[in-house]
């Protein structure tokens, strides 16, 4: 593992090659040396502007002011929070508001409606060299301070606060960089699919960056448009790739994803959710000389912190789910915990516990408690440890994920009873036979009187909710079944109305 | 075996996880039926019944709607 790593070595890395390209989206870009010198100023504007250690909310989608904010925020020590502008406004309030932000800064537009007494500001002028004189040197930072703060959806009806330190971040950028495949020589090309609020983007953001690489992260447009993703992945000529396994499996529907189109494309990095071993056998038939990694770790413990060579999983395992990691290879120790906490024995499924650099040490206040057992970080996931492999099955508790979203039930539910007339709501997800999520489905309680319109609802939910946590379906009931416990029979739910 | 509308159709309904993908007028697109997840199982589904579909060769709106799809479908047959 490559120990020399810290964060302020990634600005000395960024300064080695200032001419080099850094950042790619949307038709814009950024060299190294742009990137560098327009952080240092946004840092020493943060410092003037927002004294204090406030957290800074980024705003946009992939701009390249966003990789410019991040940095800006590390050189001067002050966790940054992105926030993707296809959040609602009410959210991103939300979000400003539990973080305990100092300011909102925009890559194009602050989020409509946005109250007067918050602050913001546009990213890109507030970078723009000779507005002020730059931060010299990066701000001495203690390795507990947070770098960076993910909202998830929150089981409790508010998104969930993730702050993750600096020592976490650093101590994956070691982990990941050490991955051979993937490592990049610099000018090299990594591919990101991920926007900044998913924290897959981390990977390809330290690939890049880390290596004096070059990221080109795609575009809203490109990710919406098969034709005109393919146009870039070929122009972008990568070497590497970081998506979520849905992505993965939408590319290999077009017999032209080959290495025809993608010739120096030498290893995939997935993470995010399953990846189904069909997918997997049907990129390596497709690339033989490509490694594909499939990788495991949550927001809780900086992005992943282990991953196996799908490669060499599919040839040591013959049927079955993939493995999700390597134990020794890991960034943390990880293990299986019983009920108890005990450690479990070789095999034996329990709870997915991870002990290390890469865990956050909690929550936000009023987003929850995190579960710690005995130093261990219990995950909420499912699984076992067996021959040295990690597998992770599912989750032992409601959250759900649909295409690498972590999703809570009831923060859905949460917004669905705020709706005029709904007395009672429940969410489940409705799931393909091999056991992903495809929807969400919403169950209201109303009277006949009281309904509102399917479209009113998705208007109005839309208002609160980010786009993929809107349920696909709906269901208008007079009452929703419930238990001997007065609690909502969800089980009666899926039986009637999704099997 | 002999590909009919229905199986298409069948398969589009399948993919979309409701019979509701068929009704007349229905956006795909828009009401969020045709996710990533639903493209997935049709182009697989297709490609299993024979049908060689390119999402790269397909007009913009080729999966907004079942007959739109169907076209589709029969323009690569």
């Amino acid at each position: 593992m490559n120990n020399r790593i810290c964060l302020n070595d990634l600005v000395e890395r960024c300064a080695q090659s200032p001419h080099l390209p850094a950042y790619e989206s949307g038709g814009w870009g950024l060299s190294y040396g742009q990137l560098l010198t327009r952080a240092r100023v946004l840092a020493a504007a943060l410092g003037q502007l927002w004294p204090g250690e406030g957290p800074i909310l980024l705003y946009g989608h992939k701009q390249p002011a966003l990789p410019v904010g991040m940095l800006a925020c590390l050189l001067a020590g002050r966790a940054y929070v992105p926030c993707d502008e296809g959040w609602p406004a009410a959210r991103v309030e939300t979000v400003f508001r539990q973080a305990g932000a100092a300011a909102l800064l925009f890559a194009d537009e602050a989020p409509a409606p946005w109250p007067e007494e918050l602050p913001t500001a546009p990213l890109w002028p507030m970078c723009e060299p000779g507005i002020i004189e730059p931060l010299a040197a990066p701000r001495p930072c203690s390795p507990e301070q947070t770098a960076y703060i993910l909202f998830s959806s929150g089981s409790t009806g508010r998104p969930k606060g993730i702050p993750v330190p600096r020592r976490a971040l650093a101590n994956f950028a070691r982990w990941i960089t050490a991955r051979p495949a993937l490592t990049l020589a610099p000018g090299e090309t990594v591919v990101g699919q991920a926007g900044f609020s998913f924290d897959l983007s981390l990977t390809d953001l330290t690939l890049a960056f880390c290596g004096q690489g070059r990221l080109v992260s795609l575009s809203r447009e490109e990710l919406a448009d098969p034709a005109l993703l393919f146009r870039q992945l070929s122009a972008s000529g990568a070497a590497v790739l970081v998506c979520t396994p849905t992505f993965l499996e939408l590319c290999l529907c077009d017999k032209n994803f080959s290495p025809a189109l993608m010739p120096k494309l030498r290893a995939v990095f997935c993470c995010g959710e399953v990846l189904p071993r069909p997918a997997a056998e049907k990129f390596l038939s497709r690339f033989p000389g490509a490694a594909l990694l499939n990788a495991y770790g949550p927001t809780e413990a900086a992005c992943a912190v282990c991953a196996v060579n799908a490669a060499d999983a599919l040839a040591t395992f013959a049927d079955g789910p993939l493995p999700v990691g390597l134990v020794e290879q890991a960034a943390v120790e990880i293990a299986a915990l019983g009920p108890k906490g005990e450690l479990l024995a070789e095999g034996e499924p329990g709870e997915l516990a991870l002990r290390g650099e890469s865990v956050f040490s909690g929550y936000l206040p009023g987003s929850g408690d995190a579960r710690f057992s005995g130093g261990w970080y219990r995950t909420g996931d499912s699984g076992f440890v067996k021959g040295g492999h990690v597998w992770c099955t599912g989750r032992l508790d409601d959250q759900l994920k649909y295409c690498g979203w972590r999703i809570e039930p009831g923060e859905v539910e949460a917004a669905l009873h705020a709706l005029p007339g709904v007395e009672r709501a429940a969410v489940l997800p409705q799931r393909s036979p091999d056991g992903r999520v495809r929807r969400l489905c919403a169950f209201l309680q109303a009277a006949q009187s009281a309904r509102l319109p399917e479209e009113e609802v998705r208007r109005l939910l839309a208002q609160r909710l980010p786009a993929y946590m809107l349920p696909g379906r709906l269901f208008w009931l007079d009452e929703l079944p419930v238990t001997e416990n007065g609690k909502c029979d969800r089980a009666q739910l899926a039986r009637e109305f999704l099997l | 075996m002999q590909l009919t509308d229905d199986m298409i159709l069948s398969l589009i309904a399948n993919a979309c996880g409701t019979p509701r993908a068929l009704e007349e007028g229905m956006d795909l697109i828009e009401s969020g039926l045709m996710d990533s997840l639903a493209r997935i199982t049709l182009f697989e589904g297709l490609e299993d019944l024979g049908v060689e579909l390119s999402p790269t060769q397909l007009a913009p709106d080729a999966l907004r709607s079942a007959p739109a799809i169907l076209a589709a479908v029969h323009a690569a047959l």
